[in-house]
């Protein structure tokens, strides 16, 4: 069984793999595969300026350098991680733009919950939440002028068969894997297959419908809601309960005065 | 004119759809360029929005190219929280009084974890900086002047 095991977590990624039964409009029809890059965001929006393809996709097998926010890093060791970019070139205007992180948020709740059969909860705005620790993170950046949008690449990261023993320190309590949860060892390559989907699926509904269905299915699996929490952006704090998101995925939190607050960007801590 | 003139005369415009003012003050003259946009909801503040400030004391004058400073406002394309520099403690990515290319970045703009790396659209330099790191933004708020090349 060990010996499957490491057999398994080694195995390399391959694009043919990946390919072979997705069905998608858009997203994955061109795939960049890598053993190992510096970032999977850095390469997609290198080729999203050199003119690649809407729904072109960046994979690495590692990241030298994954990033979170604000410099943060993301831990990418190889083999065991979904190290993912994809390029989105939609008409909107800059401004509706962040509401794509939450399109990113509820394709990958979809995947996880459709291939490792884990319920995954969606902190507001984007990490992925399994029974209380953090499985996946959403890192978004765009390309804009004022009143024209050239790209989004929306950058996944999803601890897909790390074991307890890969997380150190304080991210032994607060980080998880797919397979610490579901007890098992959890396919790359079908969660890739199920993320292309569910990304091609929820981005076609966003074209066509807008957000209002992403901010339905949102509000279902949204675990900031509901809950108390403090608010923090710039030196501006905000202590509430959050109680809904509103028709551009921004949180409202209604404060102690009863006066609500809508939140569009920032830090945001469950209090309990 | 000095900057917080600069700034007060900024705010006056900013709810607005003035795209080009000129302002002359004791001889010397400044002209503010910004692209047009539509208002949209602010962010980190109560639901209901304020309405737009009323435009008094714009004099527009006809074009004179003499002792006229011609500056280009960079504004937030978004609303969200203002970074000067990509992660706490290191370097800005811009300075005051310093020379960027079209292209250069200037800030980044994160709202819901989706960065905007605002670039500046002309060569020039950054004549000043209008808005504080980590700060919420408004849509259509100026952050920088740049003075073109």
């Amino acid at each position: 069984m060990a010996g499957q095991v490491s057999q398994e977590i080694a195995a390399p990624l391959s694009e043919a793999d990946i390919r072979s039964g997705i069905i998608t409009r858009r997203i994955g029809l061109v795939i960049h595969l890598f053993q190992a890059v510096d970032s999977t965001n850095d390469e997609a929006k290198a080729l999203a300026v050199r003119g690649a393809l809407e729904g072109t996709v960046v994979i690495a097998d590692a990241q030298e350098r994954g990033r979170g926010r604000m410099g943060r890093s993301w831990t990418s060791p190889p083999g065991v991680g979904v190290y993912f970019s994809v390029i989105l070139r939609p008409a909107i205007q800059p401004h509706a733009a962040p509401a794509l992180s939450l399109l990113g948020a509820a394709a990958v709740a979809e995947a996880i919950e459709a291939v490792a059969g884990l319920a995954a909860g969606v902190k507001w705005p984007n990490d992925l939440i399994v029974r209380g620790r953090k499985v996946g993170g959403i890192l978004g950046e765009v390309a804009a002028e004022t009143s024209h949008l050239d790209y989004v690449v929306l950058g996944i990261g999803i601890n897909v068969n790390q074991t307890e023993a890969s997380f150190e320190g304080e991210l032994r309590h607060t980080a998880t894997s797919l397979r610490i949860e579901a007890g098992r060892l959890v396919d790359r390559t079908a969660m890739i297959r199920s993320l292309c989907e569910s990304l091609d699926r929820w981005y076609n509904c966003f074209l066509s419908e807008g957000l209002a269905p992403i901010i339905e299915r949102l509000r279902q699996s949204c675990l900031t809601l509901g809950q108390r929490v403090v608010a923090r952006s710039g030196d501006q704090q905000l202590c509430g309960l959050a109680v809904d998101l509103d028709h551009a995925g921004a949180l409202l939190i209604r404060d102690a005065d009863q006066r609500l607050h809508r939140l569009i960007a920032g830090d945001v801590t469950l209090t309990g | 004119m000095d900057l917080k003139e600069i700034k007060a005369v900024l705010k006056l415009i900013q709810d607005t759809d003035v795209e080009e003012i000129e302002v002359e003050q004791d001889g010397r003259r400044v002209r503010i360029r910004r692209r047009s946009h539509h208002a949209a909801p602010s962010a980190f503040s109560p639901v209901a929005s304020m309405p737009p400030a009323p435009v008094t004391g714009v004099l527009p004058s006809a074009p004179d190219a003499r002792d006229t400073t011609s500056l280009i406002t960079v504004e937030s394309p978004m609303v969200g929280t203002f970074y000067r520099a990509p992660a706490p403690g290191a370097d800005s990515y811009v300075r005051e009084g310093e020379k960027v290319e079209k292209g250069t970045v200037l800030c980044i703009i994160e709202a819901m974890k989706l960065m905007n790396e605002i670039e500046a659209e002309v060569s020039g330099v950054v004549h000043s900086i209008l808005a504080e790191n980590a700060q919420p933004v408004e849509y259509g708020q100026p952050l920088f002047l740049l003075e073109p090349a």
